[in-house]
């Protein structure tokens, strides 16, 4: 017989809370964490539960391919779906409705509680126009510059990029100075999360 | 048709079974919005286009960019039916 079971992970620092959504959710392969470092292997799907400090070290990161489901207070929405989390429950609502989450975003869906929508909606508009202003702010960067700024958004350093480029690492911190000036950075941190923001919107092309 | 809706009326009700109750003073009537209808209503504010909406309709829920411009054209006519969105 075919069977639909999967891999979800509970992380939570509840133990009382993960057992009865272990219970909840009997149909499929439960295993419950307390903090994202346990997460073995890769589940089907991450129920992320804002306990302790938020938005969580490395949820984004996780849920960008793991289709996570988190659940809090109203105010942990908007960093959630930023967090790249497909489903958002309130921490009071039944564990029924945190199950039939999980099985909406194992189906690629996306959750949302109704009276939130709006807000959230409002949220992205902002969050795009502010991606469009960026997108002009890169039209001004040479091509050269355009090429470094892509290469310090993976990450790597000067003497990487100059590598990659055929430069020297003081010509490649030349060109990452003028872009920070251009658009408004102090460090590389913010040039990837920039970078960030503008591939999820689609605008870095 | 204005390219930025303004949406008109307020929001009376908390939420019940049937959705959100908006009273409309102009025609002193009340309306009730489903979750959709009254995200988008939410969002006329008269500086956001009806692209934009469309556009993050479609980057929450994954939804085809053609057919979430279709789906708020059709919710702006509605709720410019009821005379809860000004032109």
């Amino acid at each position: 017989m075919a069977t639909n079971r999967k891999r979800i992970a509970v992380c939570s620092q509840e133990k009382a809370f993960s057992s009865a959504l272990r219970i909840v959710l009997a149909e499929h392969e439960v295993s419950v964490i307390v903090s994202l470092d346990e997460l073995a292997g890769e589940p089907d799907a991450l129920i992320y539960r804002v306990d302790g400090s938020w938005p969580a070290q490395g949820l984004a990161e996780i849920a960008a391919h793991i289709p996570t489901v988190a659940l809090g207070d109203e105010e942990h929405l908007i960093p959630a779906v930023d967090a790249n989390c497909r489903g958002f429950v309130l921490r009071d609502e039944p564990l029924e409705k945190i199950a039939g989450a999980v099985d909406t975003v194992l189906e690629g869906g996306a959750v949302i509680p109704p009276d939130l929508l709006g807000a959230l909606l409002r949220h992205i508009v902002i969050r795009r126009r502010q991606g469009n202003v960026v997108a002009i702010q890169l039209d001004e960067l040479t091509d050269r510059e355009s090429q470094v700024f892509w290469l310090a958004a993976d990450g790597l350093r000067k003497e990487e990029i100059g590598e990659k480029l055929y430069i020297s690492p003081d010509t490649a911190r030349t060109h990452l100075q003028r872009i920070y000036r251009k658009l408004g950075l102090h460090s590389q941190s913010e040039l990837i999360a920039l970078a960030a923001r503008i591939d999820r919107d689609g605008v870095r092309k | 048709m204005t390219d930025y809706p303004q949406r008109q009326g307020e929001l009376v009700q908390s939420p019940a079974a049937e959705g959100w109750t908006v009273y409309e003073p102009t025609t002193d009537s009340l309306h009730v919005l489903n979750a959709s209808a009254k995200a988008i209503w939410e969002l006329c504010d008269g500086q956001t286009s009806p692209s934009e909406m469309a556009r993050a309709i479609s980057e929450l829920t994954a939804v085809d960019p053609d057919q979430a411009a279709s789906d708020v054209m059709q919710a702006l006519a509605s709720l410019r039916r009821l005379n809860l969105v000004s032109d």
